[in-house]
């Protein structure tokens, strides 16, 4: 099971297409929007370590507006100013995503980090219940891994285990980091909102 | 370490909705709330979670340090709940060892002395203790002579004569409080990996740490959160979560 460099290229692009696609939904659960303002959004709330290009933003709104999880606002601007909505089955699909585990595979690093995020931006308690599933689903698997590493010494396979071992041990920790934010915004409530 | 542990049917460990309160001045702390937990003989439980989160309690509830406030604790099907203070010193000498972040050793006495004082105290002859002190010495690889004091051992060998003193008579339970805390990480792994083999023999083994790569060590993962269980790497997904989880933030 273990990746090699060309399964982490495929997920690399995988994990951009993913987290811009609920990106979208997540932030328009938060009410309508058009495609520049997510795409700020979406860059602000990641904490700036993302950047999409507006074409991506806009093509993805059109795919998603395509699948039916979005919908125009009605009669309200168009073209690049078109202000879009999230509809009953986007936001089945963003509350399905939020609670989805990926427990047969490495899960994409940076796909956790932007569910995480974005948690954190619906409310401290989504993002604790995030990290509570995907902490669980990282030591399942950290068992797994090791429980299924071959006998022998060979140093290469040694090593090769560790770095994936590492990986996720650096997102467990990452994970209490996130869990000690998200209790800080617990127990002192922002004013306002987001 | 086979012939040295129970074999028991009965769950190592069990915590039936145990709560545990502490007054602090005019305030009550919830440290531990209604928790359920059981723990398989054979089997290593990590326990995670934040400064506070209850863990550390767990586990002095488990070595009947503490009494629960309420709630049942069985050890290898044993009630352990009421247990006074010599019932809860014979458990510990009896069935329960405790491996401490620290070690506590006693600085004046040697390797071997270590081992053999809990065992002379629960009333065995010197010549039993001493054979029973050498052998889990060894078996948890402190090199001879075991006559050294603590000074003159690293901290990966005082914790192995920790661990050999926890292990000296057959256990149904083994508490590890942070065991790699003070060690560096190739002789924590080794330390663990001893831990694992005790398990592997038949005892629960129950780690407290914060550490992942410690915790990437057990059969299984439980985290707490202000005293509460949220999350089991046995059961990914099935613990409740959060009260507030679905309300977005209003635009």
């Amino acid at each position: 099971m273990t990746p090699t460099p060309l399964d982490a290229g495929i997920r690399s692009m995988h994990t951009a297409y993913v987290s811009v696609r609920f990106g979208i939904l997540a932030l328009l659960e938060q009410g309508p929007s058009h495609g520049y303002q997510l795409k700020a959004d979406f860059e602000a709330r990641t904490g700036g370590v993302w950047t999409v290009n507006v074409g991506q933003m806009y093509s993805t709104l059109e795919r998603l507006h395509g699948e039916g999880l979005v919908a125009p606002v009605e009669d309200d601007g168009d073209g690049e100013r078109r202000p879009w909505r999230l509809t009953p089955q986007g936001k089945e699909a963003i509350d399905a995503w939020f609670d989805e585990v990926s427990v047969a595979a490495t899960p994409p690093r940076d796909e956790l980090l932007v569910k995480v995020l974005l948690a954190l931006s619906r409310s401290p308690g989504a993002a604790l219940a995030v990290i509570d599933v995907q902490r669980a689903a990282l030591y399942a698997l950290l068992r797994d891994q090791r429980r299924g590493l071959p006998g022998g010494d060979d140093p290469a396979v040694v090593l090769m285990a560790e770095a994936v071992a590492a990986r996720h041990e650096a997102d467990l920790r990452w994970l209490d980091r996130c869990e000690d934010m998200a209790r800080t915004l617990t127990t002192t409530p922002r004013e306002g909102t987001a | 370490m086979n012939a040295r542990i129970h074999m028991t049917k009965d769950p190592a460990l069990v915590f039936e909705g145990v709560t545990r309160r502490f007054e602090d001045g005019p305030t009550t702390v919830t440290a531990l709330d209604a928790v359920s937990l059981s723990v398989a003989p054979g089997t290593m439980c990590a326990l995670t979670g934040a400064s506070g989160s209850g863990k550390s309690t767990l586990l002095h509830l488990a070595a009947a340090m503490i009494a629960p406030t309420s709630g049942a604790i069985r050890v290898g099907g044993r009630d352990i709940t009421g247990l006074d203070a010599a019932g809860a010193g014979a458990l510990r000498r009896e069935s329960v060892g405790i491996v401490f972040q620290r070690y506590n050793l006693v600085p004046s006495l040697t390797a071997l002395e270590n081992v053999t004082l809990p065992l002379e105290y629960a009333g065995r002859s010197v010549r039993e203790s001493r054979a029973l002190g050498s052998a889990a010495l060894e078996q948890v690889g402190v090199p001879l002579p075991h006559d050294r004091f603590p000074d003159d051992l690293s901290g990966g060998q005082q914790q192995r004569v920790a661990i050999a003193r926890a292990l000296a008579v057959p256990r149904t339970l083994v508490l590890a409080d942070e065991p790699t805390g003070a060690l560096d990480s190739a002789t924590g792994d080794q330390v663990m990996r001893l831990l694992v083999d005790v398990a592997a023999a038949g005892a629960g083994v129950v780690v407290v740490t914060h550490d992942p790569r410690v915790a990437s060590f057990a059969d299984r993962v439980v985290s707490l959160r202000d005293g509460r269980i949220v999350s089991d790497s046995d059961a990914p997904g099935a613990v409740s979560p959060a009260a507030d989880i679905a309300a977005p933030v209003a635009p």
